[in-house]
């Protein structure tokens, strides 16, 4: 029995039906908290600020947009999911793959434009040369912080990859003396590969104002690419996961 | 071969180790609605998102017009409604609105949080109406909080689609709402499935809240004050 025909079969070559945009639907449905955007605004305003006196003091510029952008990217993904939030995005005919990596870049944007606009501060008062913004080592400790924090939060509630970050950074130097020791060597340039790779993976930091050399490759690279990877877990985990709701368990 | 644009086969679904339904079966062709029934927890909503991709069954299988759903989402035009309690609290409501078509549904300029309920369900339910030719219309429990013209609204938008020419899937407690509207009617209590068609259901093929009730009642054993 049938009480119609499909009006899109009818007539395929007027056929149009509007997806929902990944890209739309997150500039709608916020992926952060205003208090946390008005805080990267205002440590990229006082980092310009910084710059712009002493353009020596790049890396005191950059290290709080680091550690804001910890938690600015912890948007997460599952909760608001579980919740339906996301319902009409999920089932509105874009790809998973094209809302995980959209989500993202979003939760990302923010950081990004904050720490480029330091960047282009130290750029126009050292007259385009040592924006310490641009250096490779501050690049690798953003793209760092900017995947794995964001991939934590994923199944996690939001800001979820910044606290975790910032309790384990704690946790190693006050745990034990040989670890704090350890670590302090490796800032210092001393130190097992171990311990500076260590030292890249909890205070990405150490990073902000430097190059990073040919030398400090098999320390700084296997956390990078591990740091990928857990991202591109979360990636699949995004087009894979079942998203039931809280309330029909 | 069969011309359904949906198809599902032997669906269960489980929490845990815990059993919510198993052996389901339908298909429903372009332009036919299927009422769902059943108690709370029954999983009526697992069944629905199901079918527009969001879980995946324990066993059996869904196809819309041959493909999975979640591939299928990507071809042809879903819309699925859960309720208003899954619309996130923070959005403008004429933001929201614009969502699904570009054009507005609303001028409202409040966030979602502060409107009413019924406001909140219709203000849902007319952003997913706004998509265009859709293929699939799937919707949970979608007359709650709604007041008399609204809900009034509501039959005449689904019976719309449904000439249009959307498979439509509804699920409700309002048995005075959902009567009349759908083809076949699928019962869900005690982890089984009854589907039934309209003409089984009543000798004219006209259905009652009044007959759905009756029938709900004997799948249930006897005792019909789960349903109302």
């Amino acid at each position: 029995m049938s009480h119609g025909s499909h009006d899109s079969r009818l007539c395929p070559s007027i056929e149009v039906w509007a997806r929902i945009r990944p890209l739309r639907f997150f500039r709608v449905v916020s992926l952060h908290s205003p208090y946390l955007l008005l805080g990267l605004a205002l440590v990229g305003i006082l980092g310009i600020v910084t710059v712009s006196l002493d353009h020596a003091e790049g890396t005191y510029a950059l290290t709080p947009v680091l550690l804001l952008q910890m938690f600015a990217v912890s948007s997460g993904f599952q909760v608001p999911a579980r919740r339906g939030h996301f319902d009409l995005l999920l089932s509105g005919g874009s790809t998973r793959i094209l809302i995980a990596l959209t989500h993202w870049a979003l939760s990302a944007l923010p950081g990004f434009a904050v720490w480029i606009g330091v960047g282009v501060a130290e750029l126009l008062v050292g007259e385009g040369v040592h924006a310490r913004a641009f250096l490779s080592g501050s690049a690798a400790a953003l793209l760092l912080v900017s995947a794995v924090a964001w991939a934590l939060t994923v199944p996690l509630p939001r800001l979820s990859g910044g606290v975790v970050w910032v309790v384990t950074m704690v946790v190693a130097v006050t745990m034990t003396t040989g670890w704090r020791d350890a670590l302090l060597a490796a800032s210092r340039g001393d130190g097992t590969l171990v311990s500076r790779a260590f030292l890249f993976l909890l205070f990405p930091f150490s990073l902000i104002g430097t190059s990073i050399e040919l030398v400090d490759l098999p320390s700084v690279g296997p956390v990078l690419v591990s740091g990928l990877a857990l991202w591109a877990a979360a990636i699949w985990w995004i087009v894979r996961a079942d998203v039931p709701l809280e309330a029909s368990q | 071969m069969t011309d359904a644009a949906l198809v599902v086969r032997k669906l269960a679904a489980r929490y845990g180790r815990h059993d919510v339904f198993h052996d389901v079966s339908f298909e429903l062709r372009s332009g036919q609605a299927l009422g769902v029934v059943g108690p709370n927890g029954a999983g009526k909503t697992t069944l629905l998102r199901m079918l527009v991709g969001l879980v995946s069954p324990a066993h059996g299988e869904i196809r819309l017009d041959g493909v999975p759903p979640r591939e299928a989402l990507t071809r042809e035009p879903v819309g699925y409604f859960g309720g208003e309690s899954t619309l996130p609290a923070r959005v403008q409501a004429a933001r929201w609105g614009s969502l699904a078509s570009g054009d507005p549904v609303t001028t409202e300029s409040r966030h979602l949080r502060t409107l009413s309920r019924g406001t909140r369900q219709l203000l849902g339910l007319r952003t997913v109406f706004g998509r265009q030719h859709l293929r699939l219309l799937v919707l949970d429990e979608p007359w709650e909080g709604l007041d008399p013209d609204a809900a009034r609204w509501l039959s005449t938008a689904i019976e719309t689609k449904r000439d249009r020419g959307a498979a439509i899937v509804v699920s409700s407690h309002r048995l005075y709402d959902l009567a009349g509207l759908c083809d076949a009617y699928l019962f869900l209590a005690h982890y089984r499935a009854t589907l039934m068609y309209a003409h089984e259901i009543s000798s004219t093929g006209v259905v009652t809240a009044a007959d759905l009730i009756e029938v709900f009642d004997r799948l249930q054993g006897g005792g019909g004050s789960r349903v109302s």
